[in-house]
């Protein structure tokens, strides 16, 4: 199973590799497919493992626990769904000759040393080895970001950058302040880095240090997760990144950070008892109203969904505070779909209408069936509406919330949810609604497989209604991870 | 040994002060060559790695001294020129806060960072407290710098300073650093950089700088 594990590890960088070799960019899509579909085999049956037992790897450097392996499936599936789109997505690009051969084979490349990185990201259980992988998701994403390099993309890739790099810099002192006083107090050296030594010696830490250290991986991991107010990378970047990168970056890539942040959960909380409540829920509100604010008067259809991932980012940050972890884990499962879908139909809307501006959307319903219903429900299900998964998982949060004390808090997360529901409720309506004198759409055929809209919303009904057994088995085993169980 | 080690650290502080109060970028570029260079003498006056040390210690020392010495004092400063000369633009002309005020702010930040080094109780592994406030000190002058400039090529200079400043309070605090980390944050920083040189110059052929214009509509 060792053996499964880093190889799983090795499938992105090998099919980079072979991307960069290929001539045609049908090709190149085709191995993002198959290659991201190898890598989630690979994961699936890994993970089956981890979450009995944790695997190790590479003299205990490499872990895949439970909560590593939560992440890494949930990584997988919007990599393989996001392969698939960006077929449809790039294929009026590659019929008029502006997704060339050589634009093609460096997206492939990078697409696969993004979701190489993000995997090692997520098995590292040497805190550095993660923290390397994790600027490395950076820089991939960032050269993704900018695949057109028009002006505002390469602006958006320079802004995000420089900002999650600086950021990520000070995530690396939180680091080493941790190791640097488990070094004190620990009698081995050479694996005071590994997250398994480091929650072994927590409860020995000085208090002082290891809150100072949380502050610094805060900021840092916080930042990369677009945080308010650490956010204004995220609505450049996820706005000028062509529709498939946006999926991933909102989808899965700022779980990462927090996943990042909550391998220092257990740790804190062992010699910290109840304080990292303090820090976590008035981010996750600030960050809730935040976004609110912006979702009000944003018109931009992709900024728009960027600022529901800064808002959701908040409630789970907010999750993790009340210390509802399985409902943490839960939302993130959800958000993560449903961005991914409200981004997949949302991209093909602006292909269609030649443009992201929600004021010149109309009818879109009639004029695209499939990326018009799917972005409407999409968006009523990422608001939290019944009987949706992100709605129970919303509603988990609250009562653990309630029943920890924190009313007022909870009372502002309804506020924010609710000023958001209320204006992306408008935003949905006004584009489904036809316009008598809105002129025809003039792109080419934004299209959306029927299957890349149905199965994710499937999901989050099915979810939604009936929680089976293992899913909430396996969110209960991730969750003990972060409760330092 | 420590004395050098301190001889070091003021030589490292002294490098920041001067990139902060010149806009020559080409001087800036020298001078974070330089600091490069000397950070990568650090480890061999910290680290506590002697002639007693093991071969495999030893061995380690070498490839980090040697990997720093040719990545930040030498590939980055290379690709930093390319991107300047490329660019054409050899002054950062419109800092946000004046030279020499930025000269004052930059005195009270490093007075802050010393003030803040000696209140933490940190373990500082090889007992130099020292190297903690000037580690600090780098970073704050570091962020300034990111913040206080518009040019891309002397942001991209605030992040190196700010990586140093991350580095030295590696050191400072560590008995004996991950290999790991060193080598992977060197070539972090080496990949970085050499992006954000390529978009700097992209950011140039694109047209001039300046944030994005809303209302941008284009797919």
């Amino acid at each position: 199973m060792t053996a499964l594990f880093v190889l799983t590890l090795a499938i992105p960088a090998v099919c980079a590799v072979v991307t960069w070799l290929v001539r045609s960019p049908r090709a190149v899509l085709g191995i993002c497919v198959v290659g991201s579909a190898a890598c989630a085999v690979g994961t699936v049956v890994c993970a089956r493992e981890a979450f009995s037992a944790p695997l190790f790897a590479i003299g205990r450097q490499l872990m895949l626990d439970s909560l590593a392996a939560y992440h890494a499936l949930l990584v997988v599936g919007v990599f393989v769904m996001s392969s698939v789109y960006a077929c449809y997505y790039f294929a009026p690009a590659i019929a008029d000759g502006s997704f060339d051969a050589r634009k093609a084979r460096r997206f492939g490349a990078l697409w696969f040393l993004f979701l190489g990185s993000m995997l090692l990201t997520l098995a590292s259980n040497n805190a550095g080895l993660m923290w390397v992988a994790l600027e490395g998701t950076t820089i991939t994403s960032a050269l993704l970001v900018c695949l057109d390099r028009d002006k505002p993309a390469v602006r958006a890739a320079w802004t995000y950058l420089l900002m999650c790099s600086v950021a990520i810099a000070l995530a690396l002192i939180g680091i080493i302040t941790l190791c640097a006083e488990a070094q004190r107090v620990g009698p081995d050296s050479s694996s005071i880095f590994l997250w398994t030594t480091l929650r072994k010696l927590a409860p020995r830490l000085n208090p002082g240090t290891v809150r100072l250290a949380f502050i610094f991986a805060f900021v840092g991991f916080g930042t990369k997760a677009g945080l308010a107010p650490m956010h204004s990378w995220l609505p450049e970047a996820h706005g000028h990144a062509p529709t498939p990168v946006s999926a991933v970056l909102s989808g899965v890539l700022l779980n990462c950070a927090l996943y990042c942040l909550s391998r220092f959960l257990p740790v804190v909380a062992q010699s910290n008892p109840g304080w990292t409540t303090s820090v976590l829920v008035p981010f996750g509100i600030l960050s809730m109203v935040v976004a609110a604010a912006f979702i009000v008067h944003e018109h931009d259809i992709k900024r728009l969904l960027a600022y529901h991932t800064v808002e959701h980012m908040g409630i789970i940050v907010l999750a993790l505070g009340f210390g509802a972890f399985p409902a943490a884990l839960f939302h993130t499962f959800n958000h993560s779909v449903c961005k991914m879908l409200t981004f997949f139909c949302g991209g093909a809307l602006a292909q269609r209408y030649g443009t992201r501006d929600m004021s010149h959307m109309h009818g879109t319903l009639r004029r695209e069936a499939v990326a018009g219903g799917g972005l409407l429900i999409g968006l009523f299900a990422l608001i939290g509406m019944p009987p949706f998964s992100i709605f129970m998982s919303e509603l988990w949060i609250a009562v653990v919330g309630i029943e920890g004390g924190h009313v007022a808090a909870v009372v502002a997360f309804f506020c924010a949810a609710g000023l958001v529901f209320i204006a992306a409720f408008r935003h949905a309506i006004e584009m489904t609604w036809p316009q008598k004198d809105a002129p025809e759409p003039n792109g080419p055929r934004g299209r959306v497989g029927l299957g890349l809209v149905a199965v994710p919303l499937a999901l989050l009904f099915l979810i939604g209604v009936w929680m089976p057994l293992h899913v909430s088995n396996m969110l209960a085993s991730a969750a003990s991870v972060i409760g330092g169980q | 040994m420590t004395t050098y080690a301190d001889s070091l650290l003021v030589a490292l502080l002294a490098l920041d002060l001067y990139m902060v109060s010149t806009n020559r970028l080409g001087s800036c570029i020298r001078a974070s060559a330089l600091q490069g260079v000397l950070l990568s003498a650090l480890p061999v006056l910290v680290s506590g790695i002697g002639p007693s040390s093991s071969f495999w210690d030893a061995m380690h020392l070498a490839a980090i001294v040697i990997g720093t010495l040719c990545v930040k004092g030498l590939l980055i400063p290379w690709v930093l020129f390319r991107a300047m000369r490329s660019r054409g633009e050899t002054r950062e002309f419109e800092p946000f806060v004046s030279l020499h005020l930025s000269q004052v702010i930059n005195g009270v930040l490093c007075g802050g960072a010393f003030w803040i080094a000696t209140g933490l109780s940190l373990p500082a592994a090889n007992g130099h407290a020292m190297g903690l406030a000037v580690g600090l000190a780098t970073l704050f002058i570091g962020l300034y710098m990111i913040i206080n400039r518009h040019n891309s090529i002397s942001q991209v200079l605030g992040f190196l300073v700010v990586e140093s400043g991350v580095m030295v309070i590696a050191w400072a605090l560590l008995r004996k650093p991950s290999f790991v980390i060193e080598v992977g944050a060197l070539l972090d920083v080496l990949v970085a950089v050499m992006v954000l040189g390529v978009l700097a110059t992209s950011l140039e052929a694109t047209g001039s700088e300046g944030g994005v214009r809303k209302g941008d509509t284009s797919q």
